[in-house]
């Protein structure tokens, strides 16, 4: 991309990039009926979980309560809300939240329209890793170190697999596996030693770089991390189908 | 717990409900389309059938003989018979013996019917009934009038006949029929 996105207020020149990008790699997508799912950066994203005392019933108003949380913690832009309970622990209910730039959301599901392409979903990079691999994640507690080309994230959920915390960072370069790594490690540091935090398994999905980051955290860490992958085959038959 | 949350605007609420109704507006559809179709077929299987069931009609009625109709001035006295015969034939409401006989099953033991005038072309009877009280000849006076299918029931005269020993009350009745 020519011009940097997910910085500042999203600019004409940013979104018609966007949109000649998305006309780019959506080749004939436009012209069929498939579920497409849009995945954000993760550092475009802001997260947490909310511990409450009771969760409104109304998907609107727990929304408007994240909203609430997420512009009191920071940030005078406006923002999209997107939510989730997680159930209750510790007599508090969970409610999993996420946050971003209203702007930006607007100007990248204009430039979705603009192209042809209509999503199914819009949601971070860090929730698709989390869901496709659930299944072997959701054994126990974990962490899951996400690389992407411009982010990286790490997500850190409960014994009973409920995403507790996420950290996320734009990347400042393509060779920062080891500062990845570094802060990888005070972060897990922290959330453990935060008293209720429990990490059993550390994995790592990051597509062709999954090696390189594995082998930086390796180091770190008391124990090697699980390394992550896509099944190559399975994944291109699914998107040649 | 996967995560589901995701930063698309919120869905029409009606969409489900809405895609429900129209799958199944075409499931519907697809099936009146088989049924149709399997009508058409059948309709097919039946169509040599009747196809030669009207070639032999047609040629029936190709060899019957041709009878020349009666002339046109010959239809027109035809038709003026048959009106003038509806004419002295018309009546209204119902008939002498009708009427009779319907009275028969009305009149109160104590009362009699004197006279009759029946005309069925204004479709009005004009009748005498006698009775040796007043509340025999009301009362059917009465039945008259709750009868549906008279439009007018008119006590056109009130009479006393006999001497004092043996007097007898009489009313004179018109009743004309719903037309």
């Amino acid at each position: 991309m020519p011009v940097p996105l997910f910085r500042g207020v999203p600019s004409p020149e940013a979104a018609a990039a966007l949109t000649q990008a998305l006309r780019a790699v959506g080749g004939d997508l436009p012209h069929r009926f498939v579920p497409l799912h849009v995945s954000l950066p993760d550092a475009a994203v802001r997260w947490a979980t909310f511990e409450l005392d009771e969760l409104p019933a109304a998907p609107a108003t727990r929304r408007e309560l994240a909203r609430f949380r997420f512009q009191r913690d920071g940030g005078a832009a406006e923002l999209a809300c997107a939510c989730q309970p997680l159930g209750r622990a510790g007599g508090k209910a969970l409610l999993f939240g996420m946050a971003m730039d209203e702007a930006w959301r607007r100007c990248l599901a204009q430039a979705l329209a603009d192209a042809g392409l209509r999503a199914w979903t819009l949601s971070p990079n860090a929730c698709r890793q989390f869901n496709r691999f659930h299944d072997r994640l959701a054994q126990s507690s974990g962490a899951l170190v996400s690389l992407a080309g411009d982010a990286w994230s790490l997500a850190l959920w409960d014994e009973e697999a409920r995403l507790r915390y996420v950290r996320a960072r734009w990347r400042s370069s393509r060779d920062d596996h080891g500062a990845v790594a570094d802060e990888v490690g005070r972060a897990l540091l922290a959330y453990v030693q935060s008293g209720n935090g429990k990490v059993a398994r550390v994995f790592t999905a990051a597509n062709g770089e999954t090696d390189a980051l594995a082998a930086a955290l390796d180091e770190r860490l008391r124990e090697p991390c699980v390394r992550l992958e896509a099944d190559a085959p399975a994944l291109a038959a699914a998107l040649d189908a | 717990m996967k995560i589901h949350a995701d930063f698309l605007d919120a869905r029409p609420r009606l969409a489900r409900p809405l895609a429900a109704a129209l799958w199944c507006a075409a499931l519907a559809a697809a099936l009146a389309a088989a049924w149709l179709g399997a009508e058409v077929l059948e309709m097919r299987a039946e169509r040599p059938q009747l196809e030669a069931r009207l070639a032999r009609l047609e040629a029936q009625a190709a060899a019957a003989p041709r009878v020349a109709g009666p002339a046109a001035h010959e239809l027109g006295a035809l038709r003026e018979r048959v009106q003038a015969l509806n004419k002295l034939a018309g009546v209204r409401g119902w008939s002498t013996p009708q009427l009779l006989d319907w009275l028969g099953a009305r009149l109160p033991e104590s009362v009699h019917l004197v006279s009759l005038q029946h005309r069925p072309r204004e479709g009005e009877a004009l009748l005498v009934a006698e009775s040796a009280s007043a509340e025999s000849l009301t009362g059917f006076l009465l039945r008259l009038e709750n009868e549906r299918r008279l439009d007018e029931v008119l006590l056109s005269k009130q009479g006393t006949v006999g001497n004092a020993g043996a007097a007898a009350v009489q009313f004179e009745i018109r009743i004309r029929w719903k037309s």
